[in-house]
């Protein structure tokens, strides 16, 4: 009896739960019954965020966007205490190397002398490129599973994210069939046209790398460190709030930093929808600025400009134009 | 039927081998893919990092696209309709030329009206009207400049590539004189 009335609490209380749970979530399932092959997807995406985390690799891929391309070599290492290590080298153009320990970044330029310290927040880095959670990334996406296809000596699976709504890009990945790792990513406008994609040209992923290879070949040379980024970096609440943000987004962090030039220091807000990623500019102005959006000359980054009090607000990523225009037209001042 | 492709890249191809190839391209996306994939890595190994790459991809499915369709015409004559060779070479000229520019003007943003953003036009239908900021009479205002810091910080050093690398480079100099 007294077992009964034990196991009878918790089952009313899960219902409870359930049905509050339905009732919320209705509306977001309006879309048709997932299929069936979606949990198969979604055990794919699990996999590509994990093996861009915790495999050791080292490669050489390329990055193309409409305006370019550009190849880099990356090494990536997790050691024993946990710490992830990458190690960025830019093949194009002038020389460069980016070291990342965790989230903390630190950019070699030989040509300065000099090594810039930031850390990671917005950007996208192949093939790290899921940071949300797999299964919530289905409430924003059809997940489907393509072809399997062979690059740079791997057989790959494609995984197709086709946007339940116009608030985001659709985006096809392809991943190592042993390994999970990414091989390739692409991004694609609402009319199917490529706007950036990364790929995989040589890739080795059995294990040879050591601690001495995701270090900057520049690390002796003793350069002096320019922390000026990351030290005007404070993660605060900066009191500026987005009263619509689109389904799926959320906030990843928010700072108030410090910009070469600028008296005032300027509040950042980042958003992602675990793949993509929408910063927030806010900066006082005297002069007030006005409306506008814009496209980056690669039409791959949309930009949204407003007045909002005696700010300039400045919203920007690699989303379509109609998902920077609600969060820029929803800034406000927390009451 | 790829090593035929990038033959026919290199126009050494026979007239014939050369139509069926074409022909191919006309009928399978995949097989475009890689015409475009093969330019990609020619550009790259020519060390062109090559713009227009879209506007290309479209010209050369609409190419494939109306050949794909045409009656075959087996006479020598007919190879002077389609100089697939030379259009390359214009195309890789054009790009040449796009890439001065593009490396100068990498985060200059572009407005709205242009021809880049078509897409979004349609979505603008029904929301506020937008200012039209004629960019090229004053490049550097305030709020360009800000907006342009704005997308240095956005991609993070340079989200792995080089030519955007190099727009962030830019800002410090100019940062450093202004600061003193």
């Amino acid at each position: 009896m007294l077992m009964k009335q034990f196991f009878a609490k918790p089952q009313q209380i899960s219902t409870c739960l359930l049905v509050l749970i339905c009732s919320v979530a209705a509306p977001s399932f309006a879309q048709p019954a997932t299929p069936v092959g979606t949990k198969k997807a979604v055990d794919w995406l699990d996999r590509i965020a994990k093996s861009a985390r915790e495999l050791p690799y080292t490669g050489v891929f390329v990055h193309q966007t409409t305006e370019g391309t550009a190849t880099s070599r990356i090494t990536h290492l997790v050691d024993r205490q946990g710490n992830e290590h990458e190690k960025l080298e830019m093949l194009d153009g002038p020389l460069r190397e980016v070291v990342r320990r965790n989230e903390e970044m630190f950019c070699y330029q030989p040509d300065q002398k000099t090594v810039r310290v930031d850390r990671r927040a917005t950007g996208r880095f192949f093939p790290s490129l899921i940071s949300g959670n797999p299964a919530a990334i289905t409430e924003n996406y059809y997940v489907k599973l393509g072809t399997v296809e062979r690059i740079a000596g791997h057989d790959c699976q494609w995984v197709i994210l086709e946007p339940k709504d116009t608030m985001r890009y659709m985006q096809k990945l392809c991943a190592d069939l042993g390994t999970g790792l990414l091989l390739r990513a692409r991004l694609y406008n609402d009319r199917s046209q490529l706007l950036e994609q990364f790929m995989f040209t040589q890739l080795d992923v059995t294990g040879g790398v050591s601690s001495k290879n995701v270090r900057s070949r520049f690390e002796e040379k003793g350069w002096q460190h320019d922390h000026t980024i990351k030290n005007s970096l404070k993660p605060a609440d900066t009191g500026w709030h987005v009263g619509n943000l689109p389904a799926g987004f959320r906030k990843i962090t928010e700072m108030v930093r410090n910009l070469a030039g600028r008296k005032e220091p300027i509040s950042h807000l980042v958003y992602s929808d675990g793949l993509l990623h929408v910063s927030v500019f806010i900066e006082p102005v005297v002069t007030p600025v006005q409306s506008s959006n814009r496209m980056t000359d690669d039409s791959a980054i949309s930009t949204a400009i407003r007045p909002v009090l005696d700010h300039q607000v400045t919203v920007m990523g690699e989303v379509p134009m109609a998902a920077v225009q609600a969060i820029a037209d929803s800034v406000s001042r927390r009451k | 039927m790829n090593e035929n492709i990038s033959t026919l890249m290199d126009g050494e191809l026979e007239r014939e081998e050369a139509m069926q190839v074409i022909r191919h391209l006309g009928q399978d996306a995949s097989r475009r893919a890689l015409w475009d994939e093969y330019h990609l890595i020619g550009d790259v190994l020519r060390g062109e990092s090559s713009g227009e790459i879209k506007r290309r991809q479209k010209s050369a499915d609409a190419i494939f696209a109306r050949l794909a369709n045409e009656p075959t015409v087996l006479v020598p004559a007919a190879m002077k309709t389609i100089p697939v060779a030379k259009k390359t070479r214009m195309a890789l000229a054009m790009a040449a030329s796009i890439v001065t520019v593009s490396a100068i003007a990498v985060v200059a943003l572009k407005q709205q009206s242009g021809i880049v953003a078509p897409v979004q036009m349609t979505l603008q239908n029904g929301t506020q009207p937008i200012m039209q900021v004629s960019q090229k009479a004053s490049p550097t205002t305030p709020a360009e400049v800000r907006v342009n810091d704005y997308l240095a910080i956005h991609r993070q050093f340079a989200n792995q590539t080089g030519f955007q690398a190099a727009s962030v480079q830019v800002d410090a100099p100019r940062a450093a004189s202004q600061g003193k």
